[in-house]
């Protein structure tokens, strides 16, 4: 009797002098530990996952019918690419990853995302993107990019180490790292890389960043590989450094697959140790090599993850187990972005007029900074769940069928169970049950 | 063709595309025989190369800097005045510039020559332990402190100029080197937003301002308060004052909470005016229950009105040095000539806070006690602060004095004797100073063309080295060379 996963893995084999691919690679690992994945999803299921994870919201109506009609993924995935939602939606989370959702230290969070979203837009190489963030200069209302040092600039090193190389320096700031191999050396010299770093407050507003090659002296920095600068503009250097890293590729290539599978293959993402291995190395080092391979280019790079039976895996598997979710057998549950949680909700009520309160929707959602002044505790504030109600109960919300109902906010149809609990009961009482499920809150 | 493709380079590329400058630079190089050019051809299109010449660059518009911080002087000095017979006399269009600046002058002279006694009394008695206020002391005698304290601080709040504004509003604009101001691509949904509010209030206020207005023409001059109103009634900044609580604690990132509120804000006002008022024989009287209130936002509109007014210059100016025509940018221009949104802007100008020598007794008062010795001293709980605001007083002095000394030499030159008292005077020392800060803050330096103009000579051919730069080609290759071994090292240490 030939088991599935050996099955899966004689395919992806033969041939012999194909390199196996990400699928290959997973079947190896789980025939190697005896692991059953889950069987893949429907094609409504991977539109809406597709939908959520590149555009940032579930598909509407008309586009599932279409996409069901003719279910093409490829195309489909490169249609959703060539969205101007895509690099809307990944400047935002970019925006949020390098920036939080507060603006700190002079920095224009939006003038950070308005300069990504560019990036996406144009397709800019990966590395290219992160060296021009590490190595910014310029007046942060022109040059989007100065924001991410401005926001960053108490100590830019920890940050970057983090978002680029996914290594956690935190510790050896004070003392050498109890668990992992760097020192506070290593943090120094790292951190010497900043400290030509000027920051200057313009007379008309805005600050001006650059780096004044009269402070780059004393002893020199050294990346965590060991290398040093050669010119005086230490952090153009640093940038080099960092993008031609193997570190950088393992970070690029995990960061894209944590985003679509949920879960790193080291993870958290942002903590490659020595005691954090990567669960399926054979993967992580095809998808960086495959980072290098195609010059960091974003959008071949989800084509790839996209394409992949991996990318298909079902959310359900009748055995929740970490060690499964490491192996990547099935399908991680990912909340939804405040962001996706909005743009899912007017997409699926059709209701574009709601547009004006994204803003203040997201706000609500993050909560209020804790600088905030609290003494004034038992004033009302607004929470999510008042804010989805208000979007839910609008009168305007769609009078469809049950199905048109359970298509617009699942995108599936009821189950013959579901119909019978939905049976006498108004449409707005059943748009406001399924836009408040689990399964409309969780990308699966 | 090879020379329109020279003018090019410099001309129609972008500046801040330095890739795309380097790269079109890197094929104009005309490599001859020479090998090490040939290299430094092929370098300048890789990443290692870019660095490197960047790093050059960098330095060249350093340089350049630095001569444009150390030339800033003369420079200010030569834009307005010409050299005859030895003697700087004022260039022809200038005239508007040298009415406004004696005019200036003379107002912060007489605000100058108020405080000046009050400083100089506290400095004269302050003892000379502990060191804090001997320290303060050394300061306060200093003949440059006073003006120094005027012009940098006090004088924007009885006078301000654009910058006033720009501290609330600058973050939406970027300068350009004509000195004008633009909103860049990146500050546009901001600045929309920004818009959204002001227009909500414009039109808000002009909405209550009419309704308002016509009742208030029907009201008896029954007494002062009624009199005032009636005068108010009808201004749409008295309006904007009755509406700005609406905006309180409101968020520009999410602006339509805000804007709904002000909106229902205006509706309520249109609503309950019939109640606010009571018809008698004589015409229209308010009633009892709305004196406080009506007598509070009279106080706060004659308090916006001075700083209106005091805004509505600098407002004006900025207007003017908005660049461009499209819908936003007019917008702005609309917004910042309006009483309301220049009283939005909250801006820290007029009233008690802007009477300097009301200013320096707070400060006095707040900072020192006089003793039974009639000494002066410094309050133990602001001693840090103190010390942190004044920090080295004789070097300060000195800096001062060196930069009134390099002014005063033109100044001495001056044709114009009410321009000679100006210039070689603090306050001139301090003119030349902002407006050299300015000017410099949004110059750009073109390193790439200084770095080739240096190094290259430029033919119908193209670009082709200097004999004298082979040894700079040689060294920045050996650069490419040390980055690019560096880079090797590319994994972690084990």
């Amino acid at each position: 009797m030939i088991s599935r996963t050996s099955l899966v893995l004689a395919l992806a084999l033969c041939g012999g002098a194909a390199e196996p691919g990400i699928d290959g690679l997973l079947a190896r690992k789980w025939e190697e530990t005896g692991v059953r994945p889950a069987p893949l999803c429907d094609d409504a299921e991977f539109l809406r996952r597709a939908s959520l994870d590149l555009i940032g919201r579930v598909p509407r109506i008309d586009e599932l019918k279409a996409f069901l009609a003719k279910p093409d993924r490829a195309a489909k995935i490169d249609e959703l690419l060539a969205s101007p939602d895509f690099p809307r939606f990944w400047s935002e989370t970019w925006t949020a990853m390098l920036n939080g959702y507060a603006s700190a230290f002079n920095s224009q969070r939006d003038g950070l995302r308005f300069w990504l979203e560019k990036k996406f837009r144009d397709n800019a190489p990966f590395d290219k993107i992160a060296a021009e963030l590490v190595a910014a200069s310029g007046i942060s209302s022109v040059e989007g990019s100065v924001n991410f040092i401005l926001h960053n600039s108490v100590d830019p090193a920890i940050k970057i180490s983090r978002t680029f190389l996914g290594i956690r320096l935190d510790c050896a700031r004070c003392h050498d790292h109890p668990f992992d191999r760097w020192t506070q050396k290593d943090y120094e010299e790292m951190a010497r890389f900043f400290v030509p770093l000027q920051k200057e407050d313009l007379p008309a507003g805005n600050s001006r960043v650059r780096d004044n090659p009269d402070r780059a002296g004393g002893p020199k920095p050294r990346f965590l590989t060991g290398a040093q600068p050669v010119t005086s503009r230490w952090r153009e250097d640093l940038a080099y450094f960092i993008t031609t890293s193997k570190p950088f590729s393992r970070t690029f290539a995990n960061r894209l697959w944590y985003h679509f599978m949920g879960r790193g293959i080291v993870d958290p993402p942002d903590d490659f140790s020595l005691k954090n291995k990567p669960s399926v190395p054979a993967l992580l080092d095809f998808l960086a090599e495959e980072a290098v391979r195609t010059n960091f280019d974003v959008r071949a790079m989800i084509r790839k993850i996209c394409a992949s039976d991996a990318y298909r895996r079902s959310s359900r598997h009748d055995a929740r187990d970490p060690r499964l979710e490491a192996l990547f057998a099935y399908r991680m549950l990912k909340p939804m972005t405040p962001e996706q949680l909005f743009d899912s909700l007017v997409a699926a009520l059709d209701a574009g007029e709601f547009r004006k309160r994204r803003d203040s929707f997201i706000r609500t959602f993050v909560g209020r900074s804790f600088g905030e002044d609290f003494s004034n505790v038992w004033r009302y504030r607004e929470t999510v769940q008042d804010v989805m109600t208000k979007l839910t109960l609008d009168p305007k919300t769609p009078d469809g069928s049950l199905d048109e109902l359970y298509l617009r906010l699942l995108s599936r149809a009821p189950n013959a169970r579901e119909r019978d609990l939905c049976r006498g009961r108004a449409p707005a009482e059943i748009v406001f049950a399924l836009a408040n499920s689990n399964e409309f809150f969780f990308n699966h | 063709m090879r020379l329109l493709s020279l003018a090019l380079l410099f001309a129609l590329v972008p500046q801040d595309d330095l890739d795309g400058r380097l790269d079109a630079f890197g094929k104009q190089i005309v490599p001859g025989s020479d090998p090490a050019v040939a290299r430094f051809q092929k370098a300048v299109a890789t990443r290692p190369g870019k660095i490197v010449l960047r790093d050059r660059i960098e330095k060249s518009a350093e340089t350049l800097r630095k001569e444009s911080e150390r030339d800033a002087v003369p420079e200010y000095f030569k834009a307005r005045f010409e050299e005859v017979g030895g003697a700087l006399k004022l260039r022809k269009g200038q005239e508007e510039f040298r009415r406004l600046l004696i005019e200036d002058y003379k107002t912060s002279k007489v605000e100058i020559d108020r405080i000046r006694p009050m400083v100089k009394e506290v400095a004269d008695n302050m003892a000379d332990t502990p060191e804090i206020n001997a320290k303060l002391k050394r300061y306060l005698s200093h003949p440059a402190t006073v003006d120094a304290l005027y012009l940098r601080d006090l004088r924007q709040r009885s006078r301000p100029d654009i910058y006033v504004i720009l501290k609330k509003l600058g973050e939406l604009f970027a300068q350009g080197e004509d000195g004008k101001f633009y909103i860049p691509d990146a500050r546009q949904d901001l600045a929309e937003k920004f818009c959204k509010v002001a227009g909500a209030m414009m039109d808000a206020s002009k909405d209550v301002s009419a309704q308002l207005g016509t009742v208030c023409e029907k009201l008896a001059a029954f007494d002062d308060l009624h009199q005032r109103l009636k005068k108010a009634g009808s201004d749409p900044l008295f309006a904007c004052m009755l509406l700005k609580k609406s905006l309180d604690n409101a968020d520009i990132n999410d602006i339509e909470p805000a804007i709904q509120k002000l909106r229902g804000s205006s509706d309520e006002l249109a609503r309950k005016l019939p109640e606010v008022f009571e018809e008698t024989p004589k015409g229209k009287v308010l009633v009892e229950k709305a004196y406080d209130g009506v007598a509070k936002a009279l106080d706060s509109y004659d308090r916006a009105r001075v700083k209106v007014g005091l805004l509505r210059d600098p407002g004006r100016q900025l207007a003017s040095r908005m660049r461009g025509s499209d819908a936003r940018t007019e917008m702005f221009r609309k917004m910042l000539q309006s009483d309301a949104v220049l009283a939005l802007l909250d801006v820290n100008v007029g009233g008690e806070e802007a009477d300097p020598a009301k200013v320096i007794a707070a400060q006095i008062k707040k900072a020192l006690s006089k003793d039974a010795d009639g000494k002066y001293r410094v309050l133990p709980e602001v001693a840090e602060e103190v010390n942190g605001e004044i920090k080295d007083p004789v070097r300060t002095a000195e800096k001062e004095d060196r930069g009134l000394k390099i002014v005063s030499m033109w100044g001495e030159k001056l044709e114009d004797a009410e321009l000679r008292e100006i210039f070689t005077s603090r306050y001139g020392k301090f003119e030349v100073e902002r407006t050299m800060k300015e000017a410099l803050s949004i110059r750009s330096y073109d390193g790439l063309k200084s770095w080739i103009e240096k190094h290259f000579d430029k033919s119908g051919s193209g670009f082709a080295l200097k004999a004298a730069s082979k040894g700079e080609i040689e060294t920045i290759l050996a650069e490419v060379d040390r980055l690019e071994k560096e880079s090797k090292k590319n994994d972690l240490k084990d």
